[in-house]
């Protein structure tokens, strides 16, 4: 049951090692070639992405898609100008009250999910903005 | 103004009717013959009749094609529609549908399994012979300029008939074809006569491949001239200039246009919704609109949706499409500038590199410490996004030419590396560990339903390692737990037997399990049988060898009144392997007996009549059941050879219904000890059953199934008594 797992740890930690600790000295001096350590990574993680979607079949890759998505609508609400957010919220909330006055309860339920996400993302960019992005 | 509010009202009103109406086709007989017989390439017309006081039948709704009766077009008449004389086509086929000789509208003397002195229930169809006396049904009878094609029904409803009558009857159509040929010939003026020889020569074959590469050179023309060019400099470029730029610049350029018809398409969705309010108006539906839209635009649902003919449904889908594809056109350029607009920031923006750091070290010790506890299967999604920020990091990292290691200063190193040496500890002492304890079980309620009354049966849905409360019963029912009996009143031991330990002795009940596990038993312990046959007709019956006697028929009584759906039924037969080398294996044969055409409430009972072409049988008796369809649609079912009836020992119908647990048989009375046997009971299992004040806690035997892990999840707990009330 947990033979997956050990593999999975295993490559999980050889990436560890390609990557904090100085491989290319070692390979310069065992087979002359340098470059190791920028190639390698990236192609174990790929070995260890295709396992997993081996494992969890079609879903991984939808779920490989959503994270991207994700990944990539969180980073850029991060980088857009915080008055944006601020106005994306206000129009969001406006909405969810007319929806809410409209009796389209579902549709303003999501828009108020939507509001708190923006607010959520303003707020995490006011506070983290400048520790994680250099200016 | 008032007029034209009524007048639109009104229209959408009618719309809305019309969507009542269009539902799906009928799927009586006549359409499931007509549909059949055009799959044999014939074109087919069919009436709408309704009988008259005096019984007689006239045209409610003529042909389609009655203003244009061709040589090549048929009309489809059931015997039971009894014609009034005087109603012509040229060709005719009569389906025999009854058992009535003196219809004075038959050209020829025909019943359900007759036609003039053939009696096609009394003649195997796989024989060669029958080949030659379906001939007989193809060759036509002309009566007064009409020529009519008579066929027995029963020529249609057996799977072996109906092949070889297709055949027949798709090289009637191949004939009708060549005689259009022929006769269009005689007529042809000297430029037809060009256009045919145009049309059959090799030249115009060619000229249409030629045309094809040119239309594919014309579409992709640029892009050829770059794939074949050496220069690899222009190469990236110019590639991005060909497939992206051109087409997004087509829908920048038409960007007015497109928004302007996307708007006009869009504004139809009004008076859509509107007569769809209508039609849910008229159901007393008010959700009906939303339904509607949604199933429809389903993408499940596609297969049903075109199959559907409904032609409302399909146009309504086709205007989606095209509302879709223009969204896009419409929103693709705005999507586009923001992907840009966000490489552009993402290129632009620079993290801090303490950030980067730990942000990378952070992600791996929790993903590798992780993989200490959890199975992969359940962290699924952690994993992907864990790798996903890797790869995306080892690219920020690449771009920015970072090489993580230099970040780190000797004690932070020291650190990271303690850190990972943690987890690979935790990696291998914690499953030794997991293996050598005892399983920790978590405790929930028996019935976990905050409700202020719960009843039997009950679905019980668990977790992993669980185990529940005492939950005590002080009913009088038998009370089992999927197919474990684990309380019987007034006992004080119970014993879970597999069915194939079936001893009869004592006080004992029979449990329904799966189907083939079940079947399988009866066979090799045909002792059981008597215990669980029934008076009753079921669709699952035994019967004993009668191999040597003529040729055998099945007989098929349908309620119509469910008006059942057109269905393809077949007979399994299971039986024991004769000889040594299969004497312990079941042998399934499943016949194709039945193609049912569908019935409507006003058919009452159908029957139908058909040979069986039975298979030589493997042991004294078989069981057999018929499928394809809801058992309960069948009213009778026989089996004949002449004219005996085969005696058929009919079982409990329970014994097929997988869904739902069942008593099939238990012995009168109560006992101290009790046996209870089902298929579905693979280990011996026995039950001390001590009662307390409180009643029987009857948590304690579910707890010890649990433990040996053979209940299903959700399990069921069922009494005998049906509905009863367990939580109030």
């Amino acid at each position: 049951m947990m033979s997956f797992n050990a593999l999975i740890y295993i490559l999980y930690l050889v990436f560890f090692i390609l990557l904090f600790l100085p491989i290319d000295t070692f390979f310069v001096r065992v087979v002359g070639a340098k470059k190791f350590s920028t190639t390698l990574p990236p192609l174990l993680l790929i070995v260890i992405f295709l396992l997993v979607m081996i494992k969890s079949g079609i879903i991984g890759v939808i779920y490989a898609a959503l994270t991207f998505a994700g990944l990539w609508a969180f980073f850029y609400g991060f980088l857009s100008q915080r008055k944006h957010i601020y106005i994306l919220a206000i129009i969001l909330f406006v909405s969810c009250i007319l929806f809410h006055v409209l009796g389209i309860n579902k549709i303003a339920e999501f828009f108020a999910t939507l509001v708190y996400l923006c607010l959520a993302l303003g707020a995490f960019k006011d506070v983290f903005y400048d520790r994680i992005v250099d200016e | 103004m008032n007029k034209s509010i009524t007048k639109f009202t009104l229209f959408f009103a009618l719309l809305g009717i019309a969507f009542l109406s269009s539902g799906t086709m009928a799927s009586n007989s006549v359409d499931y013959y007509k549909e059949l017989f055009r799959s044999w390439n014939l074109t087919i017309d069919t009436i709408e009749t309704q009988e008259d006081t005096a019984g007689i039948n006239y045209v409610v709704e003529p042909p389609e094609n009655v203003n244009t009766i061709g040589a090549d077009s048929y009309l489809l008449l059931l015997s039971s529609q009894k014609l009034s004389p005087g109603f012509s086509y040229r060709n005719i086929i009569l389906i025999c549908d009854t058992d009535d000789l003196l219809n004075s509208a038959l050209p020829a003397p025909c019943t359900y399994t007759t036609l003039r002195d053939i009696n096609f229930s009394l003649l195997k169809p796989d024989e060669s012979i029958t080949s030659n006396i379906l001939g007989e049904v193809i060759r036509p009878v002309v009566v007064g300029g009409v020529t009519y094609y008579v066929v027995p029904e029963i020529l249609l409803v057996t799977p072996e008939y109906r092949l070889k009558l297709g055949n027949y009857f798709k090289a009637l159509a191949d004939a009708d074809k060549v005689t259009l040929e022929r006769g269009g010939a005689l007529s042809k003026t000297p430029v037809f006569d060009t256009v045919d020889k145009l049309r059959n020569s090799s030249i115009l074959e060619g000229s249409i491949y030629a045309f094809a590469l040119l239309t594919v050179v014309l579409l992709a023309g640029r892009l050829l001239v770059l794939l074949g060019s050496r220069s690899r400099s222009n190469f990236t470029k110019e590639l991005f200039v060909v497939v992206y730029r051109r087409p997004l610049n087509f829908i920048r350029k038409n960007f007015d246009v497109i928004i302007f018809i996307f708007f006009i398409i869009s504004t139809l969705y009004i008076p859509i919704i509107y007569a769809l309010g209508v039609r849910g108006a008229l159901m007393g539906d008010s959700g009906y609109a939303a339904s509607y839209i949604l199933n429809t635009l389903n993408p499940t649902n596609f297969p049903q949706v075109v199959m559907s003919k409904n032609i409302f449904k399909l146009g309504f889908l086709g205007y989606n499409y095209i509302l879709g594809i223009f969204a896009v056109l419409v929103t693709l350029p705005s999507f586009i500038s923001i992907i840009g607009n966000s490489v552009n920031k993402f290129r632009a923006f620079s993290l801090k590199n303490d950030f980067i750091k730990w942000a990378v070290v952070a992600v791996m010790w929790v993903t590798t410490a992780l993989l200490a506890f959890v199975e992969v299967e359940n962290m699924i999604s952690f994993l992907i996004g864990s790798l996903s920020f890797l790869m995306l990091s080892l690219v920020y990292m690449r771009n920015r030419k970072i090489v993580l290691v230099t970040l780190f200063n000797k004690k932070e190193g020291s650190i990271i590396i303690a850190s990972m040496v943690l987890t690979l500890t935790l990696n291998i002492t914690y499953p030794i560990y997991l293996n050598g304890t005892p399983i920790k079980y978590s405790h929930e309620p028996l019935i976990g339903l905050n409700k202020e009354i719960v009843l039997f049966p009950y679905s019980k849905k668990w977790g992993k390692n669980v185990l529940f409360r005492p939950h005590f019963y002080n009913g009088i029912s038998k009370v089992f737990a999927d197919g474990y009996l684990t309380y019987n009143q007034g006992a004080q031991k119970i014993i879970n037997r597999p069915l194939s330990a079936f001893e009869d002795s004592g006080n004992f009940a029979i449990i329904s399990g799966k189907i083939e596990p079940t079947i399988e038993i009866l066979l090799r312990n045909p002792g059981i049988l008597p215990l669980i046959q029934s008076n009753s007709f079921s669709t699952i019956f035994s019967f004993a060898d009668f191999a040597g006697q003529q040729a055998p028929r099945i007989e098929l009584a349908i309620i119509c009144t469910a008006n059942p759906e057109p269905a393809t039924i077949n007979l399994e037969i299971y039986s024991l392997g004769r000889d040594e080398a299969e004497q312990n294996a079941i042998i399934t044969e499943s016949i194709e007996i039945l193609k049912f055409p569908g019935c409507s409430s006003s058919d009452g009972t159908k029957i139908f009549e058909v040979p069986l072409g039975m298979p030589p049988l493997h042991e004294n008796f078989v069981i057999a059941r018929v499928v394809g369809t809801e058992p309960s649609i069948f009213l009778e079912v026989k089996l004949v050879t002449g004219d005996t009836e085969i005696p058929l020992t009919f079982l409990n119908k329970d014994i097929l219904n997988e869904n739902k647990y069942s008593i099939l048989y238990q012995t009168p009375g109560t006992a101290k000890f009790i046996t209870s046997y089902s298929a579905d009971v693979e280990k011996e299992f026995p039950i001390d059953v001590k009662t307390t004040e409180e009643g029987f806690d009857l948590s304690a035997p579910i707890n010890e199934l649990m433990k040996m892990g053979v209940l299903n999840n959700p399990f069921i707990i069922w009494t005998d008594q049906g509905i009863e009330v367990i939580q109030r």
